[in-house]
Order: structure tokens, then sequence, then C-alpha cells
């Protein structure tokens, strides 16, 4: 299996290059997603492609060393967890579960900070993809048959 | 909507490409080559959704049908079979099910919906006219997805949630609980 | 702590059964967005009941997971699992968005595939929720079609605009319905019938159902079965009909009861015996809907016989799985040659088995002999004379089969090898005798849960109320 040793000096010199260009590309689709196109869901998918790519280059070991296991699990259950509390101020202070209240920066449409809980609900959601992919990424590559 | 021949030409192009790159798909032995032309495939579908000026369905499409998809493909088969083996029977006759949905779902559209670029959606035009007074939010998708119908976003977190705990259950045995796997 | 939170659900739902009681239609607007732009939850006598049925086994069975799951790996996933999936039934059925019926189907398909493959280390789990994933993939697949082919043509996923719009017959301009329609509907009664088991859909249910941990098997058959009958309840009273129904639905059912009596008979093994039966029990309860799509006033005597009936299998059944859970825990076996009179051995699980049994088959003195007694009664009464003389027939060869049940397990004399065989601990044998006395209360006292079922049948009818409420 070579994920789990990484592969040669070519590979892993251009993923050591293009993983912040990556990460950085996910960061503004994550952060703009109230104003352009994407958002926590697909900048989510992306850091954890980026961390694939790591995986790939670097051997999972590297990687895990890294970024553990456990600490992904935290991390997804935290931004879920994150999804329902934002809904829940909703509820509270704006009487519907879910209701974009005032408590959150309305801003000017189009600015960074706009449009209310857009934005936290995009972190949370990119914290809840990004750690629930790796976590399978994980179980799926120390899976071995049985018998083996 | 784009006008004019050369989008009707591109248009085309790449539905054709599309058919033509699902067919080879199906019809690879080798299982990883199979998964990785299933990537070029994924590809031309984010590019006929750009034409058709969903791009944030083609971003969507790029990540998990390109770069996710490719790479969940390429794990299984490494830990599987990588060349298919047996009779094709079964596959035939799936296919041949698959056509027939296929063929109704084609007649339906074609004889009850309006042409191509009509444009179409009650509920759809309240969201564009009202957005920016609504939520404030340049993306009109995205003011979708997280205030509008924010509950159905809620309820695909939870089933990624859930599929993710689904997997960790019917592999945990291979995977310890925690940072140590049993080797 | 699951315990806990579904017992505060199971509070919350009985809180909202007895605001519909007063004839209101509860409706939360999600993000405060009325009925066509943003999702809603609509409760009204329907919504609540079946709720309330679904809250009610989960806490049963949580109770009796305690007990059942001690020693396994990973309890803390089973539980999340559990809860997992009672949040999707839940927002199955108290929404009012057919689009976010679907996505809480997904949470409660996935987090069923995950229960039924809970004990990874053997095969047979494995196997047989690969063959549920593919087939309720398949189901969740052509459901999602049908919603987008509705949405296409009306404009809206909000099941209270659909209906008012297609009965007034304002389709989107350019679209005609008279293909996009029937197509539509027949994607989502295939759907939902798969996640129902409906009778050439049903072959996931025998090896699903068995191979889970009993408790979920319990929920599986209680009421996660029931869940698709909700829908396909909600959708063809919704969705106007220009084809008559209820003969299809009729030779459904009894197809489907048929199949599931008749293999029933032929099984070896506790659990998949009770698999069978609990196909069969969904073709009585399909028979029931089929009374009342042909209207008229045995529609709802029908309707509330089935609604019962929906009530009275999910506690029978779930009482059921809950003492083969029991047996099994004891035994180590599910076959039933190896099981012969192991009641000798358990005898306060024997008593319930007897009660459960005895319920199950339909005999007077307890519930399930009201319900199918009525929907028989409902279809003579609608003309149906012979499908009634078929559901008869099939609830005489329940009989037989639920007798020679009890005569194995009861009735003859122990084996050797079940000589170490106790009963199990309190806090199985609990939930158990709770869903045994409900068994005795609602057979002999069946006036609280016949007006309840009844005001469920009227919601379910007052379709013009349900829409007012929605759209407001």
């Amino acid at each position: 299996m070579p994920t789990e040793k990484g592969m040669s000096l070519i590979v892993r010199t251009v993923a050591r290059l293009l993983a912040p260009v990556m990460l950085l590309v996910a960061a503004y689709i994550v952060l703009h997603g109230h104003i352009t196109h994407g958002g926590g869901f697909q900048g989510g998918v992306l850091v954890s492609c980026t961390l694939l790519l790591l995986i790939i280059a670097f051997g999972v070991d590297y990687v895990e060393a890294k970024v553990t296991f456990n600490f992904g699990q935290v991390f997804r259950s935290a931004g879920a967890t994150a999804i329902i509390l934002v809904a829940l101020v909703g509820l509270v202070f704006g009487f519907w579960f879910f209701k974009n209240v005032g408590v959150y920066p309305y801003g000017f449409p189009g600015e960074v900070f706009s449009a209310g809980s857009l934005t936290l609900y995009n972190l949370a959601e990119m914290a809840n993809v990004s750690a629930s992919f790796l976590v399978a990424f994980y179980v799926l590559i120390r899976f071995r048959r049985r018998g083996k | 909507m784009a006008e004019g021949l050369g989008f009707t030409l591109l248009f085309n192009l790449f539905l054709i490409l599309s058919v033509v790159l699902a067919v080879i798909v199906v019809e690879l032995r080798n299982l990883l080559y199979a998964a990785i032309v299933a990537g070029f495939y994924g590809l031309v579908i984010a590019v006929l959704y750009f034409l058709l000026q969903a791009p944030d369905i083609a971003l969507t499409q790029v990540v998990v049908g390109v770069g996710l998809q490719t790479a969940l493909l390429v794990i299984a088969i490494s830990k599987t079979l990588r060349v298919e083996e047996g009779s094709r029977g079964l596959r035939f006759s799936m296919v041949w099910l698959i056509f027939l949905l296929a063929v109704i779902l084609i007649f339906t559209v074609a004889y009850d919906f309006p042409g191509f670029g009509q444009p179409v959606g009650r509920v759809g035009q309240y969201y564009v006219e009202n957005v920016l007074r609504d939520v404030g939010a340049w993306n009109a998708v995205g003011a979708i997805v997280w205030d509008y119908r924010g509950y159905d976003t809620l309820g695909e977190t939870l089933v990624l949630f859930t599929a993710i705990i689904v997997a960790l259950v019917v592999f945990r045995h291979a995977h310890g609980k925690g940072d140590e796997p049993n080797r | 702590m699951a315990v806990g939170a579904s017992a505060a659900t199971m509070a919350m739902s009985l809180l909202l059964l007895f605001e519909t009681l007063k004839g209101n239609i509860v409706v939360h607007k999600m993000a405060g967005w009325s009925a066509p732009v943003g999702i809603i939850l609509v409760v009204d006598g329907f919504n609540a009941f079946i709720a309330s049925i679904i809250v009610g086994v989960v806490l049963a069975a949580a109770v009796f997971s305690i007990g059942y799951m001690r020693g396994e790996a990973s309890l803390n996933y089973y539980y999340a699992l559990v809860m997992l999936m009672l949040g999707g039934m839940m927002g199955v059925v108290l929404t009012g968005d057919l689009f976010n019926l679907f996505v809480f189907l997904e949470v409660m398909s996935i987090s069923a595939y995950g229960l039924v493959a809970f004990k990874s280390y053997e095969m047979e789990p494995l196997e047989a929720s690969f063959k549920y994933l593919i087939m309720g993939g398949t189901a969740t697949t052509i459901i999602l079609l049908g919603v987008a082919l509705i949405y296409g043509a009306v404009g809206t996923v909000n099941l209270a605009d659909i209906a008012c719009r297609l009965r007034s017959g304002s389709l989107l301009p350019g679209v005609s319905g008279s293909l996009v329609l029937p197509v539509s509907l027949a994607l989502l009664v295939t759907g939902f019938g798969l996640k129902a088991a409906v009778f050439p859909l049903h072959t996931w249910l025998p090896d699903a159902h068995p191979a889970a941990p009993s408790p979920i098997s319990a929920i599986l058959s209680g009421v996660t079965i029931k869940v698709g009958v909700y829908a396909l309840f909600r959708i063809l009273f919704v969705i106007p009909l220009n084809v008559d129904f209820a003969f299809a639905v009729a030779v459904l059912s009894v197809l489907t009861m048929t199949v599931g009596n008749v293999m029933a008979m032929l099984q070896t093994d506790i659990k998949r015996l009770l698999a069978f039966s609990s196909i069969a029990n969904i073709g009585y309860i399909l028979l029931a809907l089929s009374v009342g799509l042909s209207g008229g006033t045995y529609g709802v005597y029908g309707l509330t016989s089935g609604l019962l009936h929906v009530l009275n299998h999910a506690i029978m059944k779930g009482l059921l799985f809950l003492t083969a859970g029991a047996i099994v825990h004891a035994a180590g076996t599910r076959n039933l040659e190896e099981l012969v009179g192991i009641g000798h051995r358990m005898k306060a699980t024997a008593i319930i088995l007897v009660i459960g049994v005895l319920a199950m088959a339909g005999v007077p003195p307890f519930n399930g002999f009201i319900s199918e007694f009525s929907i028989l009664l409902a279809a003579l009464g609608a003309g149906m004379g012979f499908f009634a003389a078929l559901m008869l027939a099939n609830i005489l060869l329940a009989f037989s089969y639920y007798l020679r049940l009890l005569y194995i397990l009861v009735w003859q004399a122990p084996r050797e090898s079940l000589s170490t065989v106790r009963d199990p601990s309190p806090s199985m044998i609990l939930p158990m005798s709770v869903l045994a006395s409900l068994c005795i209360v609602f057979g002999v006292w069946p006036q609280p849960v016949l007006m309840l079922s009844h005001h469920a049948a009227l919601s379910l009818l007052n379709l013009n109320g349900y829409i007012a409420a929605s759209l407001s």
C-alpha cells in the first residue's frame, strides 16, 4: 500500500507547494460563502482533499501524527454541534429555529462580515465536513481484509 | 441564458463527451482505470453545470465528483480487486433497468415540461427577487442553503455525520477506538 | 443518556398529541419563513399519533438495550445511532415539506444500515446490511427523482402547497401534468413502498431485521417500516388521484400479507419468523389504507382501524422482538429447534411471550384482535368481501404458526442444553412487561386508543384544514 510509506521526492515537493494554495482557496470559498459561489461544504471537501494529497505524498503515519484521529472526531462533532447551537440562538432570540437574528452582524451586502449567521454556519459546516472525510480516509486506509 | 451557436456547439460537444466517457467507465474491466475515467466524467459534468450557469453546483461537482469520489474509489479498489471478474449477465440486466427508467424520465420531461431555457419555478423566483432584502447575502444559493432552507442543510449535515459513524462502526475492528490501530 | 433523551422526546410528543386532540394544528416555521418559501413543521392529529408510537417503542428499546448490549464494544456509537434514527423518524413524520421528508428519511435509513451492521465482527449482519443499503439507497434515489419531478411541475415542495396547487390545477406555465404527475407518484410510491416492505420490494426485510441486535429489530419492525407506511398514507392523500388506487393497493396488500405469512410458516429461526410476520402485518395495514382510499363512511372506519393496527402492531412486534432478544441473549441461538421448551427455564419471559404471541395471533382479549377484526369489518363494509376473505385466511394462517411457536417454546419439555438458562435482568424485563400490559389494556379497554386513531384518521382526511394551517 503506497499510502503508508509515501511517494517520491517529486511528488512530495509538488504536494508541499500545492497544499497551502489549496488551503487558501478553501478558506476563500468558506469565508466568502455568502458572497460568491461555494460555501462550507465545498470548502470542507477541499480541505479534506488537501489532507488526502498529503497522505498520499508523505504517508498516512506522517499526517496522522500531526492531525490525529481523535482530533478529527472532536472537530467533526464540534462542527455539527456549532450548527445546532447557532440555529438555537435563532430559536431563543427570534422565536423560530434557524432564524437569522440581529445578534449577528448584518453588515452591508457584499462585505465579508454580512448576512448574519451565514458565515458562522459556513465555518461550522467546513469543520464538520473536512474532519468527517478525514476520519473516513483514516478508517478506510487502515482497514485490512480479515484473515490477512 | 448564454445564447448563440458557439454556446450550443460547446454544450452539445460536452454532452456527447459525457455519454462517451460514461460508456467507457462501464466497459473498462480494469477498475482503477475506470475510477480515473469516472473522475474525467465528473469534470465534464461540472463543465456542463457551469455552462448552464450553475457555478455553485459546478464547484461542488468538481470537489466531490473529481476529487473526493476518485480518491474514495481508488482507496476502495486498492483494498479489493483491481480487475473485474466473473460474468457480465447481471450487469446487463441492471443496464436495461436503468435504461428503462431513463426512457421513462426522458419521455416525461420531453412531453410535459417547457422547452430548454424557459424560466420555471415559483419559489425560485421569490428567492432570486428577495434574497438581498431578506438575508443580505449576494450568494443566493448560500442564502437558500443556510437561511430559507437551513433545516434541510442541518438534515444533510446529520446524514454525513451518521454516515461517518456508520463507517466507524463497520470498520471498528480494523481501526481501534483511539490512535493506535490494530495492525 | 439515550434513555433520558428519548423520555424527553416522549414527553414532548405526548404534549403535541394533547394539543392536536383539541383540534389544533401546530405549525413551526423554520427560520421564520412561511410555507412555500421556507420549511415548516406541521403537526396534526395523524402526525402526533404516529410520532408518539415511534417514541414509545424507541424508549422501550433504549431501556432494553441497557441490559442487552452490556459487554458490546463502542456503545457510544450504538446509542448515537439509535438517537439519530429516532431523530430521522421524527423528522420524517413531523415535517410538512416533501424534500425535507426525503432528507430525514436518509438520516433514518443510514443509521438503520449502521445499526443492522452493528455486530460487524460477524458475517451475517454485514451481508444483511449491505443488501439493505443497496435496496434502500435505490429507494431513496427513486424518491428523490419523484420529488424533483414534482418540484419541476408545481414549483414547490411544500406538501400543503402541492395539494393546493394540484387541486386547483395551477401547474407552472408551460407544464402539462398528464405524464409528470403519474410518473412522480409512481416513483414516490415505489420508494416508500420499499421502505415499508410492500410485497415485491420486501426482500431486504427478512435479512436485515433478524441480523440486527434485538432492540434494533424491535425498532425496525415496530416503527421504522411504519415511517414508510406513514409517507404512503400522506402522499396518497395529498396528491390527487385520477386513478382508482384503492384496488391496486388492495391487490398489493393481499400479496404482501400472503407472502409474509406463508414464508413465516416455513422459518426455523425465531427472529426471521417475526420479521416475515411484520411483512404480513404491513399487508393488513395496506388493506385498511385501500379501504380508506375508496372513501365514504367505511373509508374513515378503515383508516381508523388501520392506524389502530399501526399502534397495536408497533406494541406487539416491539414486545415480541424484545422477548425474542431476551431468549436469544440467554440461550445464544436463534434456531427454534435448539430453543425447545425454553419457557420452562425463563418463567417471566415465558408469560410475556405468551401474551405477545396471543396478541399477535389475534386472540380476543388482546389488542391485536380489535384492530384486525375492525379492518376485516371495514373491508366487508366497503364491499371488498374477496379481500376480506383472503385476509381472514391469512389471520388463520398466522394463528397456526404462532401456535406452533408457543408449542415449541413454552409447551414442550426443555432440552438438556438449556438447563442453565435464567430470566434476564430487570432492566430488560421492565420494558417488556410494560409493553405486555399495554397489549392487555388496549385489548380490554380499547376506547381511548380507538378515539385517538379515529381522531388521527379524521385529521388525515381533513386536507383543507391541513392546507389552511400550513399556508397561513
